[in-house]
């Protein structure tokens, strides 16, 4: 493997990684917790890229689109919660996957309904568009770097919230021992809606910010679910910052692997990087549970 | 009367544990709920902190039914935890501990703030950056008691506050509620050395099997020792 190509290949882990934080954030917090596995997070990101591409083709406006994507996603992700979801946190996870994948399907037809089978685009601005040479002769897509800039702001904004304020403090409480947390004066439900929001947001703009790059279509928004709930496992349930480091250890090895390796052992990679880690740390990486 | 419960009724599913209890206590009195294990006794503190929704009866403090509520109403509302067990949160340092918890009340004249209780608790202060797992299990009591006073409480629950701790710790938590008490905080306390809660308790209440099958004061239960070998197997 060539300097070049090694560097390019990092950089395209890295940038994988960040989505894969973007997605894993509202998953591993709602499921630390509420302890509630929310398998339509994937909906919430699909929500998010038609918002955007929807957004793009009625305004023609880029940024508008970008901004629109999270609100739709986390519009979305209220309505969910308040209306469907809370009636399950108390149930037991069976029922929780029952209906968060019959929520999937719904979510799947009502998209098919509305825009149809044909995948949508989303065209770069030609700002975007372009690529920057990092080293020489190493050209790299622009709105690549420009995802890894937002994704780096939104997750050192997420770990300054999350690690250095009292909301912070509630929620992380929360994680650990969601009982005595409200026993100490934490308003649970509020946190956790506000909490399913922001998830739900942070999937929107991973789901507006890969649609330049991805298709945007129907179903969508499975695939990268399944990484997501690898990621939340490896970096230990409820833990912020586990997500993050696992999230880049999850890109970086998918990236790698499918480059190095046959497609079929590529695929396997990150599944076998979880099986060895949680030989070692049953836990994960940083177990928000004591 | 600052707590009040009437005809408490509380159970798990299909088990039944509490049938009807009733107990009071005044503003700043100190009171034991005493029993064996198994007798309901933390099922009353959950239905009091809201973690457990009673089947019958109610539960009025300051006046206001708290029985349906839910925890953090009750914590705001003026009634403090300290869970049997500790439950300190062990994701996060001991100041972040104690400041997740801290409650403003206008209407205190010299309230709990982050500052009093490591002065109440210096150990706390020289252990502020640590993780709360990484304390003592005395360091992690009076952390969970301060926990509870930075809620500014008007009553203090303590659920087996000294359990599994040295002798010489149990001393230094029983010395900080007396000087808890002398402050005027009313409390109720669950502990199993009776000699310690004969002392520091104003009135007891003795529950087998989810009733209230004995009340008085001290003096009372030290000299009924036909209680003590009924209902408290010493």
């Amino acid at each position: 493997m060539t300097p070049s190509l090694l560097i390019e290949q990092t950089l395209n882990g890295v940038q994988f990684g960040i989505m894969l934080f973007l997605m894993s954030a509202g998953l591993t917090l709602v499921f630390g917790i509420m302890n509630f596995i929310n398998l339509a997070h994937g909906s919430l990101y699909m929500i998010g890229a038609f918002a955007g591409a929807a957004t793009q083709a009625a305004t023609g406006s880029f940024a508008l689109a970008i901004v629109a994507a999270p609100i739709a996603a986390a519009l979305a992700g209220l309505v969910l919660e308040s209306a469907l979801l809370r009636r399950f946190y108390g149930r037991d996870h069976l029922d929780q996957v029952l209906v968060t994948f019959g929520t999937i399907l719904a979510l799947n037809e009502a998209t098919r309904i509305l825009f149809g089978l044909t995948p949508l685009r989303m065209d770069l601005p030609s700002a975007l568009a372009g690529h920057v040479e990092i080293i020489p002769g190493a050209p790299y897509p622009t709105f690549r770097l420009a995802i890894l800039a937002v994704g780096l702001l939104v997750a050192a904004s997420l770990y300054v919230i999350i690690m250095r304020t009292r909301l912070g403090m509630w929620v992380r409480a929360g994680a650990s021992d969601r009982q005595i947390a409200s026993a100490m004066g934490v308003n649970v439900p509020l946190v956790f809606a506000a909490l399913f929001a922001t998830g739900a947001a942070l999937a929107g703009l991973a789901g507006v910010m890969a649609a330049p790059i991805l298709s945007v279509q129907v179903g969508m928004g499975e695939p990268i679910l399944i990484l997501a709930l690898v990621v939340t496992v490896i970096g230990g349930i409820g833990s912020i910052r586990g997500a993050f480091v696992a999230a880049l250890l999850v890109g970086v090895v998918d990236t790698f692997a499918r480059v190095l390796l046959t497609p079929a052992l590529g695929g396997m990679a990150i599944f076998m990087t979880m099986a060895a880690i949680l030989a070692f740390r049953p836990k994960g990486l940083f177990p928000a549970h004591g | 009367m600052l707590l009040d419960v009437r005809g408490l009724e509380a159970g798990y599913g299909p088990s039944k544990v509490l049938f009807g209890l009733d107990l009071v206590i005044a503003e700043g009195e100190v009171v034991t709920l005493l029993g064996r294990n198994g007798m309901g006794k933390s099922t009353t503190v959950k239905c009091l902190s809201g973690l457990l929704r009673p089947t019958a009866g109610e539960i009025l403090f300051k006046g206001a039914r708290i029985d349906r509520a839910p925890p953090h109403v009750i914590a705001h509302g003026g009634l403090g935890l300290v869970p049997e067990g500790r439950h300190i949160f062990a994701n996060l340092t001991v100041r972040e501990n104690l400041l997740m918890a801290a409650i403003r009340r206008g209407d205190r004249k010299d309230p709990w703030t982050f500052e009093r209780v490591l002065d109440f608790f210096p150990r706390l202060a020289e252990r502020l950056g640590n993780g709360g797992a990484q304390l003592s299990g005395g360091e992690q009591q009076m952390l969970a008691i301060g926990r509870a006073l930075m809620t500014n409480p008007d009553l203090l629950v303590l659920d087996e506050a000294t359990e599994g701790l040295a002798p010489l710790i149990r001393q230094q938590i029983w010395r900080k509620l007396e000087a808890l008490k002398a402050m005027g905080l009313a409390m109720i306390v669950i502990d199993k050395e009776l000699d310690a809660l004969l002392g520091l308790a104003d009135r007891h209440y003795v529950i087998e099997k989810g009733e209230i099958v004995w009340r008085g004061d001290s003096a009372a239960l030290d000299a009924d020792k036909t209680a003590q070998d009924a209902y408290l197997g010493v």
